[in-house]
């Protein structure tokens, strides 16, 4: 391989280090208005009236737009394509507040402080209602009519035939409990937009994962025709899924055709945390039976998820945490219940692993469990259950293809000492600190194959100077897609990545594309541009055998050249080849292909911790960490791995102390401001080591599978099931704050007093 | 109220300056130096933080009454003759930028970490930037560009001193 495997900066690197990026809220035309929200200040009411005055009189405010004098038209942030129809629950600026943070209104003015200002000068008359901060409140019914279309929706899933209990079975029940987070993107929701009244259009500049998704939610919000909305993807300072779902831009897009001048919306933390979304609140009871070999017999699970105030993508959410089941372990019989729920608390919406790093707690915990009942090592009884290459996913009968969960059981078992280092863990029980040895493993999918339409538009050509550009819908989170993408057409080619230019998201000039989501951008898009790139090749030799008047097939393409096969003096250079094409023929040289995916193969991850438990405080510090990754292929190493290290951080800092549950109940406000939202810093990331298991699979870009949801997809369980070992506990709850930890020790202790 | 203050070595007079402005407005919007990040608004992030003579300091909760006769150095204003500084070669090259919203502040607590130690050690890194939250990576990549440029400066400054 040329490039890839080689490692390279992401593709704006040097921009982000100089602080010359330019993200949505850095953008400025001349005469620029801001926008600052007015949200709620109570979890659910109904608005009686709005006194303006005082705010109007303040500097630089040019217009007040709230509830009553805005349209009442409704909204999902999930229907971002024609196959998904949600009730359509949101306004732009409601009267019927149902969660702290809502939207009730906003002031535009000349300057972002005076806008923030202004808002609060408003005076908002309310009518308090009952509200339900969680699942067993909103179940008493004390917020049943709060939606027309009701507050639960329930999904059922079966797997297999249902099996009975034999002699030497051992069967036991679980619940996991997995508190609501909030994604801390460092950079908070913004965005700007333009409508231009003579041209009748509006454009829209966001950070968003799909351009084309965004722009169908606004068009039909804002009854316009789809040629009339330019969507543009902005430099993206991270997402985690927080910015996959349509919040802002139908806010924005509404306003700026209304002022007709240029209009930029920036939320603060406190914003991005309380009103776009955040990952849901679950509360899981499983019954699980497994053989007394150790094979998994039967698994039961109901499970219910918090939706907050509006179901946005809840419904479906939820439902994926049950279909990802699967994705590790052979199922002779899994039923299960999914169920999301609204209550008064912030909208739940897609997280990193949509759904897959819940259900990993809870399998993951199972698996523990049954291992210790059953006195079988926690690595071999994942290995007996594992799916094997090329077996079948049940539910969407495709194939897992080459997976390679057991080697990366293996290779993590030998690499981490995990014999070894379970036994010295076994002898630290005694004293204050305990040391605790833990795994999991997930599996991930890649891309929406076969469930929803997979497809990618790529077109590609030659500059005049031989440099090659791309032209492809891609959503570049921070993780540098963009630069591997130039890897892959550049590997293709024999160019090297820096001369060939990829586009990102932009409706008016990239092709329609579903969006960068499920981890579909490297398998998928990836696999499209490999593809159109090949193709690119029989172009470049078509248009070079008119030149050399010679036959293609006796003509062959090498790193940016074309020459006889025979006779290698008879040459000619891309750059020649184009300059020729466009003077001599008149057109340009390029192709353009449509990529339907048929592939989600299985791809994995198996993670190894070591944590140590200071009994005394209940603090826990994530001392070793391994992470074996089944990936195909390696596009770009040296991101990618900072990729792991960051999804393990983060599932670390999940596992243990990341929390929007309020302190003090009863009011309905879920933490909004990074002093009670602890991150795990600089200061607490552990030693982390990634290793890759490199055999490409049959589909994707040289093989290539996913790895940005995956990766994070087994941290926060192997983070439990480390700390379980630590304390010979059994818990399945996050995060596993010190509070918490110290109030099971001193209930044990209670408890062994009796 | 007036202010005078220099910005990236450029003296800056902000007339009917309101006492409470924040210097990260102050930045971005009056000066439009947009390089300065918020990510949080209350010093908890460090996506905003600038020099403020020579010292880290989070932008958003310095305000305009704070800022006379104090020099402030942004992410713009680490660039020396259209050169990159050493640190900010060594982030790009170190695979430490990912989505990049916390890389200017990250790369200022940086800079005035090694203009008090030249030679840091793996710890003292840690505690620079502990106030600098980066939630693509594991930190692992910083530090390294962090400690492969205190080894560059080293030796620039070895060769000056030689020079000299």
């Amino acid at each position: 391989m040329k490039y890839i495997g080689k490692g390279y900066p992401i593709h704006d690197a040097e921009n982000k280090a100089k602080g010359k990026a330019i993200y949505a809220g850095d953008m400025s035309f001349g005469k620029m208005l801001y926008i600052a929200l007015l949200v709620s200040d109570y979890p659910h009411a109904i608005i009686k009236s709005i006194d303006v005055s005082e705010a109007l009189k303040m500097p630089g405010v040019v217009e007040i737009m709230h509830c009553f004098n805005t349209t009442k038209k409704g909204f999902s942030r999930y229907n971002t394509t024609n196959n998904i129809k949600v009730a359509e629950q949101e306004r732009i600026f409601t009267d019927h507040v149902r969660f702290v943070g809502d939207r009730i209104g906003a002031v535009i003015a000349d300057d972002p402080v005076n806008a923030k200002l202004a808002v609060k000068k408003i005076k908002v008359e309310y009518e308090k209602l009952p509200f339900a901060e969680n699942i067993a409140t909103a179940l008493t019914g004390v917020i049943d009519t709060m939606h027309p279309e009701g507050i639960i929706n329930e999904c059922e899933l079966t797997v297999g035939e249902k099996q009975v209990v034999c002699a030497g079975d051992v069967t036991f029940h679980t619940q996991t409990d997995i508190d609501r987070i909030s994604h801390i993107a460092m950079e908070p929701h913004s965005c700007t937009a333009y409508y231009d009244e003579g041209m009748h259009q509006l454009t829209i500049w966001s950070p968003n994962q799909s351009v084309y998704g965004m722009r169908y939610t606004v068009a039909n919000f804002l009854d316009m025709p789809f040629n009339k909305v330019r969507i543009i993807k902005t430099t993206m300072g991270g997402s985690f899924g927080c910015k996959q779902e349509c919040i802002l831009e139908p806010v924005i897009g509404y306003i700026a055709k209304c002022l007709k001048q240029p209009v930029q919306l920036s939320m603060t933390r406190s914003e991005a945390m309380l009103s776009t979304l955040c990952r849901a609140p679950i509360k899981a009871e499983a019954e699980a039976i497994f053989c007394e070999n150790g094979k998994l017999k039967s698994l039961e699970i109901n499970n219910s998820l918090d939706a907050g105030a509006y179901l946005g993508s809840s419904s479906v959410y939820v439902k994926t945490i049950g279909e990802m089941m699967v994705r590790n372990y052979n199922f002779p019989y899994l039923h299960y219940i999914g169920r999301s729920i609204c209550t008064n608390m912030p909208v739940s919406g897609g997280f990193r692993g949509w759904g897959t790093p819940e259900c990993t707690m809870i399998m993951e915990h199972i698996m523990d469990k049954a291992a210790k009942l059953l006195n079988i090592d926690p690595i071999d009884i994942r290995i007996l259950n594992a799916i094997q290459p090329q077996e079948f996913d049940p539910i969407t009968h495709a194939t897992f293809d080459e997976s390679r969960l057991v080697a990366c059981l293996k290779k993590g078992q030998e690499i981490f000492a995990w014999e070894e280092r379970r036994e010295k863990s076994k002898k630290s029980k005694n004293g204050r600190y305990k040391i605790g040895v833990g795994m999991a493993c997930g599996g991930h999918i890649n891309g929406h194959y076969p469930g929803k339409p997979d497809f990618s538009r790529v077109e590609m050509g030659v500059n005049e100077d031989g440099s090659i550009y791309i032209n492809v819908t891609l959503h570049d989170h921070g993780c540098g897609t963009v630069r591997a993408m130039q890897i892959i057409a550049g590997e293709v080619l024999g160019i090297d990545p820096d001369e060939i230019n990829v586009g990102e998201g932009d409706t008016f000039i990239t092709p329609v594309d579903v969006g960068c989501y499920a981890s579909r951008t490297i398998h998928v898009i990836g696999a499209a541009v490999e593809k159109c790139a090949r193709a690119l090749i029989d172009e470049i030799i078509n248009q070079a055998s008119r030149i050399l008047d010679i036959i293609p097939n006796e003509l062959q393409y090498e790193n940016g050249i074309v020459s006889h096969k025979r006779n290698h003096s008879i040459n000619i250079s891309l750059r020649q080849i184009a300059i020729e094409v466009h003077y001599r023929y008149q057109k340009s040289i390029d192709v353009s292909i449509n990529h339907i995916s048929n592939s989600n193969p299985a791809v994995h991850g198996a993670h190894f911790a070591q944590v140590c438990v200071d009994s005394y405080t209940g603090f826990v510090q994530v001392e070793d960490y391994l992470a074996v990754h089944d990936i195909g292929r390696v596009i770009n190493p040296e991101i990618c791995v900072a990729q792991i290290e960051g999804a393990i951080q983060m599932g670390c800092s999940i596992a243990l102390s990341e929390s929007m549950t309020p302190k003090n109940s009863g009011t309905g406000r879920a933490v909004s401001s990074l002093k009670d939202y602890h991150i795990l810093n600089a200061f607490d990331s552990p030693h982390i080591n990634v290793v890759f298991i490199e055999d490409p699979c049959n589909f994707g870009p040289f093989g290539a599978k996913s790895i940005g949801e995956v990766s994070f997809v087994p941290v926060s369980a192997a983070i439990v099931s480390a700390v379980n070992d630590a304390m010979d506990s059994d818990w399945n709850t996050i995060p596993l704050t010190p509070d918490r930890i110290l109030e099971w020790i001193h209930s044990g202790e209670e408890t062994n007093d009796r | 109220m007036i202010v005078n203050c220099n910005v990236n070595g450029k003296n800056v007079n902000l007339t009917s300056i309101a006492p409470d402005r924040r210097l990260i407005d102050i930045l971005r919007e009056d000066l439009l130096l947009k390089g300065t990040k918020e990510g949080c608004g209350e010093g908890e992030c460090g996506a905003c933080t600038v020099l403020m003579d020579g010292k880290a300091v989070n932008s958003c909760l310095i305000l305009a009454c704070q800022l006379n006769g104090h020099e402030i150095i942004t992410i713009e204003g680490l660039m020396q003759g259209g050169e990159m500084d050493v640190l900010q070669k060594s982030f790009i090259e170190n695979g430490a930028i990912q989505c990049g919203y916390c890389s200017p502040g990250m790369i200022l607590s940086a800079k005035a970490l090694l203009m008090t130690i030249p030679d840091p050690t793996d710890e003292e890194i840690r505690n620079a930037i502990s106030g600098n939250i980066c939630r693509c990576s594991g930190y692992n990549q910083i530090v390294r560009a962090i400690k492969s440029a205190s080894k560059e400066y080293l030796v620039k400054k070895s060769n000056n001193d030689k020079d000299e």
